[in-house]
């Protein structure tokens, strides 16, 4: 189930969250799809971007679990400290 | 199921606690920053865009949305949200502090005026437009002082000067702080600064939260590392307060005598006071 559950959020991915964050230079990769917890890595102007989180909370885990009710949660991965062009400037305080 | 509105600038650190907090109280969450997310078109109902600059324009926003989407709270996150929120939550009729004294809140110059007006100890200060000459300001004020922006948080901008050579240059880093890109004020918290008359002592911070008019304090945190300049980052903080408790008293009273003095009754509050021997 885990492995049909990656596929979807997979093609989920593909299909409907790059295509906008790619507006902002982003994009949005699978890790992994362990115990119904999706484990995501932003890059582009994702990384290290200040809008990062609302993205992912408000924006890409919302849209996932409209679409896929059993996704527990979606985790971000990232390492946005090491973002060299983030989309919008992360405040510094 | 409630619906709340957050305001996150895209310069906050503190998403990720304010949208699990809304998780836990299962409330429906629509998220607000200044700039466009690129996920909007797509979740048009939980994605805006705002100018948290421009209060009035935001509550004018948020009443259209709400007439669709009914709102049960604003919440705004960091000091540029608050006056947009009360803005946004005064013209939906919800609980909010009236817009007036957020702004006194967050202006340091007006503070420091409602504060006197209400006979609280304060510092001597005056406001200094930014467009006069440092050198002849220096004339005006004794020393030692502190020169800082009317609305900046973390310190940034609040410089100790001990003579009119410090002031001057002090007073240039000031101004050029509030030229740069990434700084957002707006009004006279762009055109002028604060000098006051530099108090010597302790500093605490005080986090509350105050309901209809009460304050109630979470935690006073004390900060043990000398705060006397020239700067003043921020390094330790300790809590619970190793402080006396008649001396902590004292500090939560006058942060409530504070909040009433600012007209502010609804709300978190985080407030530093200074302690010396004449007291808060």
């Amino acid at each position: 189930m885990s492995t049909d559950l990656k596929t979807r959020v997979q093609e989920l991915i593909e299909t409907m969250i790059n295509p906008a964050v790619a507006g902002h230079g982003g994009f949005v990769e699978l890790i992994d799809v362990q115990d119904n917890r999706v484990y995501l890595q932003m890059g582009g102007g994702c990384q290290g971007c200040g809008a990062a989180d609302v993205t992912l909370k408000a924006g890409i885990e919302r849209l996932i679990k409209e679409e896929l009710p059993e996704v527990a949660e979606v985790l971000d991965t990232t390492d946005h400290g090491a973002g060299t062009n983030p989309y919008y400037s992360p405040g510094k305080a | 199921m409630d619906r709340l509105l957050l305001l996150l600038p895209t310069t906050t650190y503190r998403t990720e606690a304010f949208v699990d907090a809304a998780r836990a109280l299962g409330v429906d969450l629509v998220c607000a920053s200044e700039r466009p997310s690129t996920l909007e078109a797509a979740a048009p109902d939980h994605l805006l865009t705002l100018d948290f600059d421009a209060p009035d324009a935001a509550a004018d926003a948020v009443a259209r949305f709400a007439a669709r989407r009914p709102l049960a709270a604003v919440v705004g996150v960091d000091d540029r949200t608050t006056e947009a929120a009360a803005a946004i939550a005064r013209r939906l009729g919800l609980k909010a502090n009236d817009p007036t004294a957020v702004h006194a809140a967050r202006d340091k110059y007006q503070m420091r005026e409602c504060l006197a007006a209400a006979g609280l100890p304060v510092p001597r200060f005056r406001r200094i437009p930014l467009a006069d000459d440092p050198y002849l300001a220096a004339r005006g004020v004794a020393f030692p002082c502190v020169l800082k922006p009317l609305a900046l948080s973390a310190s940034r901008g609040v410089i100790r000067a001990d003579n009119a050579d410090q002031f001057v240059a002090a007073f240039g880093r000031i101004r050029a702080l509030l030229a740069r890109d990434d700084v957002h004020l707006t009004g006279d918290a762009a055109q002028a600064l604060l000098a006051e008359a530099f108090v010597p002592g302790l500093e605490v911070a005080l986090e509350g939260l105050l309901i209809r008019g009460t304050l109630t304090t979470l935690a006073l945190f004390d900060k043990p590392d000398p705060l006397d300049g020239p700067f003043f980052e921020e390094t330790i903080y300790v809590t619970p307060s190793r402080l006396p408790a008649a001396v902590q008293e004292r500090l939560r009273a006058a942060g409530a005598a504070a909040c009433a003095a600012l007209g502010l009754v609804e709300g978190p509050v985080h407030a530093e006071l200074r302690y010396n021997d004449d007291g808060p």
